[in-house]
């Protein structure tokens, strides 16, 4: 999902790869190891908030509708297939009995808030590391993959260009994806994807040649370096580094985590607490703004 | 002086045909030359240029030798081959395989290992030199067609080739942006010294830079040599005729005497003011029985369309068109011709506006029916291709549409001369014969009225007048033709009215001649070189010379 790229003037566009890359695997972690209701709210609110400041924020909001109706799935699964813990409400369908729990629902509502700040960290992250970028901090351990990948990216795009276009213009075929019985559209979707690969594969056997005429496979790949290491990168990437390290620390004292969810409630011991550090630590790339902006000449 | 490239009795055929492509091709390229191959479709151009890269050689047979100085260019390694020889292709689209235009040049260069202060050098001098300084970070994808073609042309400059071949490259271009591409291509042989090998149709502006001119017929060299001889041999021989710009086929039509053919509009007057020659128009033939009017409206009012990325396309658009009339919308690369062309047939809803056909609102309209009565034709054919063989394809589109397919497909495949290709797949076909399948898909259906994106695009002058004869012979029959284009001859011999769309609007349609008498600019090359005598010549059979002050006699076209 991709709701944008950042500014090329902004702090965080400007964080060496490697660091930026480091912060979100701090994130992710932070998002897959707790599972208490208000520190999984700080965590979407927080991205919720980083998301508005940096892209477009009608974007940002048809994202969070797309998330949303996602996250209510969950929720709601979660509400009829969890039927432990204290019932708040008992209802009977024929000889089923259904129980809706306290447990479900606020188990319901932290996945739902984990999995919803998952795909806005992924958002974040796709504005953030670019393909340069990621090409970049893959070339020196795998530069096959870093090559693949950067070239995969690209054909990805020019697909889903072609398929656009096939879907429009095979009409005048007959092949309409949006007209009929589901059975003839999904046949109809299937020689759309036929003619789309007969035209991919003419296209990408010309552009091998061509990348074999620019000397691809010649000799062994360098590459072309534009990012630099400077002072921000190493007081951000230590900063960062410390507040994960507290945060995980706390969660190893065992704040945030409850092991029996039939003891799942809306608040735990110290949740305020370690919420309010991890705010601190969503907000870092908001304060390296500040930072940033402070030191303009 | 010592040859670069030399070809001794080069002949090639394709892997499964036993009929060669290339015959007895012995070629000598010297440094700094500057040469223009020529040849109508399937005469080899293209062939002969892969076999001067050892990377972009097709599958075959090949008899003879191609060195480069004086090693054989199968022998060269990799490294060298793509340092000394770089290659452009006709489609922008198919060469960049990296995100934004700074990896893009860098490719290359990374592939060649070079370290990134070189690397820098080598970007920062070719970006400067060919005015890339501002999009270097734009990603590839949002690239015009003229600027993606020039990043694969600093693409190919960044490794600092001796030598550069590029076959057709602007034959997807749009006339002003092949024209600058052209004038960069000029500053790179001119300033840096390296040899430009280029194959082309379009010859009208390629001419003027090149020092030879290579002329291929049916696989034989027919003339190497200076390219005004050439051209007094192209015009001599009628399957060539067509292909002789309209600037030096008008010294060679009206027989006019000069010691070098002019190739530009400028060069031409200068030489009529020098000779003082005076032309007068020819009476214009009786005008044409007008069509069998069909009985049907199609109008667009109030059409505005946005794209989600690039903001508004098309600004209110109204449009009536007139049963069985020739409509050509003439506009840059971006102006929404191949949008409104879209939307009038159909095929895509604009955010505010309607368009009717005789009251039926076009893309409310169920598919069938509409098919049965608008036609439209892409300016990329392929995309409304289903992978079959040329006669399964056309089958399948006239029973789509009720006709009867076992008399309409043989006809239509001779009428278009595909019938030797009829069993070929037509992704396997050439891009002109595609342009020819794509036309006969929109004519099986015998639509009420044909909707063409770019006819013309990337056909051979040859081709052309028989994609134009074809249609004008529908358009007798009470067919109404809209189409959009760039070429300007094309539009000025076949459309009965002319508007330009500019900024997504459209101007009130015009008479054809008055239209392009009108125009400054946008106008044939004859109407510039002859508007002051005169204004109202579009072609070279529109004037006559006139007898000069107590000298020679009349010399009509």
């Amino acid at each position: 999902m991709r709701v944008g790229i950042f500014d090329e003037l902004t702090f965080f566009s400007r964080l060496h790869p490697l660091v930026a890359a480091i912060y979100f695997v701090e994130l992710f972690t932070l998002l897959l190891i707790f599972n208490h209701l208000v520190l999984t709210l700080a965590l979407f609110v927080g991205l919720c908030g980083l998301c508005g400041w940096y892209f477009d924020r009608q974007k940002v909001w048809r994202t969070l509708k797309g998330v949303g109706s996602l996250m209510a799935m969950i929720w709601l699964f979660n509400v009829i297939l969890n039927q432990t813990g204290r019932p708040l409400w008992i209802g009977h369908l024929g000889s089923l009995t259904v129980r809706i729990t306290q447990t479900a629902v606020l188990y319901g509502v932290t996945m739902a808030l984990s999995l919803g700040g998952m795909i806005l960290a992924f958002v974040l992250f796709n504005g953030v590391i670019t393909t340069p970028k990621l090409s970049y901090l893959l070339f020196p351990v795998v530069p096959r993959l870093a090559m693949l990948l950067t070239i995969s990216l690209r054909m990805v795009n020019l697909f889903t260009q072609k398929f656009r276009r096939l879907v429009m213009l095979q009409k005048t075929r007959g092949i309409v994806v949006s007209e009929g019985a589901w059975r003839g559209r999904l046949q109809k979707t299937g020689q759309l994807l036929r003619i789309l690969l007969i035209d991919s594969v003419s296209a990408a056997m010309e552009t091998a040649v061509l990348m074999e005429a620019r000397g691809f496979g010649a000799k062994k790949r360098s590459h072309y370096q534009t990012f630099r290491w400077q002072a921000m990168d190493a007081v951000f990437g230590v900063v960062s580094l410390l507040v994960f390290a507290i945060i995980v620390g706390l969660r190893l004292h065992g704040w945030g985590w409850t092991g029996d969810i039939t003891q799942f409630g809306v608040l735990g011991p110290g949740d305020w607490w370690a919420g309010l550090i991890m705010i601190g630590f969503i907000n870092l790339p908001l304060m390296g703004e500040v930072g940033y902006r402070l030191c303009e000449n | 002086m010592r040859e670069l490239i030399k070809s001794t009795h080069l002949t090639f055929t394709y892997a499964g045909q036993t009929v060669p492509t290339l015959t007895d091709i012995s070629l000598d390229i010297h440094p700094g030359d500057f040469v223009t191959v020529v040849g109508a479709t399937g005469s080899g151009k293209t062939t002969l240029l892969k076999q001067l890269k050892t990377e972009l050689k097709p599958a075959g047979i090949q008899q003879g030798q191609v060195t480069y100085q004086g090693t054989p260019v199968a022998d060269l390694t990799g490294d060298v081959s793509a340092q000394q020889l770089g290659y452009v292709a006709q489609d922008p689209q198919v060469q960049p395989i990296m995100a934004t235009v700074i990896e893009e040049l860098a490719f290359p260069l990374e592939n060649l290992g070079y370290a990134t202060a070189a690397m820098n050098g080598r970007i920062a001098e070719v970006a400067n030199f060919l005015g890339l300084n501002s999009l270097l970070h734009t990603p590839v994808q949002d690239l015009s067609g003229g600027q993606l073609q020039l990043v694969n042309l600093a693409s190919v400059l960044a490794l600092k080739p001796q030598v550069i071949l590029l076959d057709e490259p602007t034959a997807q271009l749009d006339p002003t942006t092949a024209q600058n591409f052209l004038n960069i291509l000029q500053q790179v042989h001119d300033e840096l010294a390296i040899t430009i090998i280029l194959t082309e149709h379009r010859l009208s502006r390629v001419l003027a830079l090149a020092n030879r001119l290579v002329l291929l017929e049916h696989g034989r060299l027919a003339y190497d040599g200076p390219v005004s001889a050439g051209l007094v041999r192209m015009h001599a021989e009628p399957t060539l005729r067509p292909f002789v710009p309209p600037v030096p086929a008008f010294f060679l039509a009206h027989h006019l005497p000069v010691a070098e053919l002019p190739l530009t509009v400028t060069t031409g007057r200068q030489v009529i003011a020098q000779q003082a020659w005076r032309f007068a128009a020819v009476p214009s033939p009786q005008p044409q029985p007008s069509p069998p009017s069909s009985d049907f409206s199609l109008t667009a009012k109030g059409v505005s369309l946005r794209y989600p990325t690039t903001g508004d396309i098309l600004h209110q658009v109204d449009l009536d068109v007139t049963p069985g009339s020739w409509l050509a919308i003439i506009g840059k690369n971006g102006s929404g011709k191949s949008t409104l062309l879209s939307v009038l047939a159909g095929l895509r809803k604009p955010q505010h506006g309607k368009v009717k056909l005789d009251q039926q609102v076009v893309w409310k309209m169920k598919n069938h029916d509409r098919l049965q009565r608008l036609s439209f034709l892409s300016q990329n054919p392929t995309e409304q291709f289903s992978g079959e063989t040329v006669t399964e394809e056309l089958t399948a589109q006239a029973k789509l549409a009720g006709v009867d397919a076992t008399e309409r497909v043989p006809q239509l495949l001779t009428e278009l001369q595909l019938t030797a290709v009829a069993d070929h797949n037509t992704f396997d076909l050439s891009g002109g014969q595609q342009q020819l399948v794509g036309l006969a898909l929109a004519l099986i259906t015998q639509p009420q009225v044909l909707l063409l994106d770019e006819p013309t695009k990337g056909l051979d002058p040859a081709t052309k007048q028989l994609v134009g004869r074809f249609l004008q012979r529908f358009h007798e029959d009470g067919l109404t033709i809209i189409m959009a284009s760039h070429d300007m001859d094309f539009c000025a011999a076949f459309a009965d009215t002319c508007t330009f769309m500019f900024d997504g609007r459209l101007n009130q349609p015009q008479p054809t001649r008055q239209f392009f008498t009108d125009n400054f600019l946008s106008t044939t090359a004859i109407n510039r070189l002859l508007r002051q005598q005169v204004p109202t010549a579009l072609f070279s059979r529109d004037v006559t010379q006139v007898a000069m002050k107590g000298g020679e006699k009349d010399r009509t076209a």
